[in-house]
């Protein structure tokens, strides 16, 4: 019965193309919209937790001084902040399993190459960043030469690739810092995502990396940090952990600042999630107007086809079926605009998501979710169908003697 | 003659023509037996084609009592109705009032469709009927692309299609040359007499008449006494 009814509706449809694909335009343009700015919006959303996620859920990171979270301040860990951490404080806590302690500092360096000196960013860190919290530096990946050795008191530094550029030196390689000799132990590999994006750690590129304890050497303050990743046992309440990590700070009298990452994703699912309603509000603004246009072109068809209407119920068709067949017509109008729309708002978002992905630093990927799918076109019919109600109900009350008067 | 497929009594039907009420039917009284051929014959305005709608469950009179096969239909509601109109009558119009979207296959067709007949069934019952009224080459082509006098036959087609009792017929020949027309009225005819088809024709052509049984005279909306007379073709 319903296929009869579609083949019905689908042949007026036809019949009348130009205004039929103008009605579905108004829907394409609608859901196009709403399709790219959802999936747009949950992909920038996914990047960001991803690269949140990659500390997983049951690290925290500890940040010195009183950043207020709520306001977002967890961008760098070294910018402004003239206090430190006590990386101690934390390993004497009950169901910390790891911590890693990093400490940043500006670098007087010198090389041969290098015209006189440069002030480069220096950051010291603890073995257990590489072996429990690889993820944080984004697998630090050594590409020529190798990782200093943590134990020993060798002058060994890690330089990004671009600073390698800047000081014209290769792995093996000896620069000084303050002063100091170092060997260039080995060059990271070029960093396509570090360059300004979501991560603590900054560019890699641009940076010098030594053991945490050549820091103590170099700037003295023994056990410093300022920032600690600390790694709670899995069957712990990460966010109680993190709340006894601040007291513990606290009763040293330093100011301490915890993150987890389940805060993190709440916040941005948060922040997101609202942006996204609101973008998706005014795209549906749009596909409203596609509604109207439905609502119309069915009104025009209902007055173009008043005669058929009335043969229709001259050769027995009830109200109710004529009633469906014009809500399946206007529900089609709404489906046909619905899938095409949903097509090109894909094609869309991909073509954007290649802009976003050079703009932003981490990988990015629209996200098509099967709801979103599922549900944009589901809409749209249901749309179309709704806009197809007055008229629908229009023809259908239409009495077969006057109908079939009409010309 | 067999039993009364439809008994009209004193039937009044007005309508408003913009703030003035006319009244199409005044009273009127009329009996069709099962098998027979009537033609309606009278003046424009004469309220044949008002009879004709109410015959055929197009439209319910304002007063009176109009039995179809032995039941009052007069009060009856939109499906009711409609249901009526899909099973009992079937409808020719002058016009012929066929989708011009649709092939006549399609055309033949949709009237099962609203009786949720399946497609296969449709198309074979359409297309036997096409056959039998001499279009089985024309299954697939449009109205626009038939002669009058064939879409007339495929009008007549689809209005067999549910097996009606009765075939309307509201100046079947009014829109065809005359020797296309008397096609026509031969087809309704032979319905008539070799499927015992009770057949009404509505007309002012006197020729067209002359194949019916009976002649019904109208005039203001009243049956002319007397003037009821039995056709001689």
């Amino acid at each position: 019965m319903l296929f009869d009814y579609l083949g019905l509706s689908w042949h007026s449809i036809r019949n009348r193309k130009l205004r039929s694909w103008l009605t579905i335009l108004g829907v394409v343009i609608g859901v196009t919209a709403i399709v790219t700015l959802i999936s747009i919006g949950q992909g920038i959303q996914d990047s960001i937790l991803s690269e949140f996620e990659k500390l997983g859920y049951n690290t925290v990171t500890v940040l010195p001084g009183n950043f207020d979270t709520q306001r977002g301040g967890f961008g760098n860990a070294s910018a402004g902040s003239d206090t430190y951490l006590d990386r101690k404080v934390v390993e004497g806590l009950d169901r910390v399993k790891a911590s890693g302690a990093t400490r940043t500092e500006t670098g007087l360096i010198q090389s041969e190459k290098l015209d006189g000196q440069a002030f480069l960013r220096i950051t010291g860190m603890s073995q257990t960043v590489l072996t429990n919290f690889d993820d944080y530096f984004n697998g630090f990946q050594i590409e020529g030469g190798e990782l200093f050795s943590f134990g020993e008191a060798a002058n060994e530094v890690v330089i990004g690739s671009g600073t390698a550029e800047e000081l014209g030196v290769t792995a093996g390689g000896v620069i000084k810092i303050e002063g100091q000799e170092f060997t260039v132990s080995g060059v990271l590999k070029s960093d396509d995502e570090s360059d300004g994006g979501f991560n603590f750690y900054g560019d890699l590129d641009s940076g010098l990396f030594v053991p945490f304890g050549t820091m103590d050497k170099l700037y003295g303050g023994g056990d410093k940090a300022s920032l600690l990743l600390v790694e709670v046992f899995e069957d712990a309440d990460v966010s109680q952990v993190a709340t006894e990590i601040e007291d513990a700070f606290t009763a040293k009298d330093i100011a301490s600042t915890t993150i987890t990452t389940e805060e993190i994703s709440n916040r941005v699912n948060n922040v997101l999630g609202t942006i996204q309603i609101a973008l998706a509000g005014i795209a549906a603004i749009s596909l409203l107007v596609g509604g109207i246009g439905v609502m119309n072109t069915m009104y025009t068809a209902v007055l173009e086809r008043t005669r058929e209407i009335g043969i229709m119920k001259a050769v027995g068709a009830r109200n109710g079926q004529v009633l469906r067949l014009f809500l399946i017509e206007s529900g089609l109008l709404g489906l046909v605009g619905g899938t095409i729309g949903t097509v090109v708002g894909i094609v869309l978002s991909l073509f954007a998501g290649r802009f976003i992905d050079q703009a932003l630093s981490a990988p990015f990927a629209p996200s098509f979710r099967p709801v979103l799918i599922i549900g944009a076109v589901g809409f749209s019919f249901v749309l179309g169908s709704i806009s197809g109600v007055l008229p629908a109900r229009q023809a259908s009350r239409l009495q077969p003697v006057e109908a079939l008067r009409y010309e | 003659m067999g039993d009364a497929m439809i008994e009209l009594t004193n039937v009044k039907k007005g309508y408003l023509m913009g703030e003035t009420e006319v009244q199409a039917l005044r009273g009127l009284d009329l009996k069709i037996e099962s098998g027979e051929f009537v033609a309606i014959v009278g003046p424009s305005g004469s309220g044949k084609s008002t009879l004709m709608h109410i015959i055929g469950a197009l439209d319910v009179p304002d007063r009176g009592e109009v039995l179809l096969d032995g039941r009052d239909i007069s009060r009856y509601g939109e499906s009711e109705l409609a249901e009526l109109r899909g099973k009992k009558v079937g409808f020719v119009f002058q016009t012929f009032n066929l989708i011009h979207t649709l092939s006549s296959l399609e055309n033949v067709a949709l009237p099962l469709t609203f009786q949720g007949v399946g497609k296969e069934e449709r198309e074979e019952r359409a297309a036997d009927l096409l056959e039998m009224v001499g279009l089985g080459e024309r299954l697939k082509h449009r109205p626009a692309e038939l002669s009058g006098g064939e879409q007339q036959r495929v009008s007549i087609a689809r209005a067999l299609v549910n097996e009606p009792e009765m075939l309307l017929a509201d100046e079947p020949t009014g829109n065809l040359d005359s020797d296309t027309g008397e096609d026509i009225m031969e087809l309704l005819t032979s319905l008539n007499r070799d499927k015992g088809m009770t057949v009404v024709v509505v007309t002012h052509n006197p020729r067209d008449a002359g194949y019916a049984d009976r002649t019904v005279n109208m005039i203001d909306g009243m049956i002319r006494n007397g003037r009821e007379s039995d056709g001689g073709h």
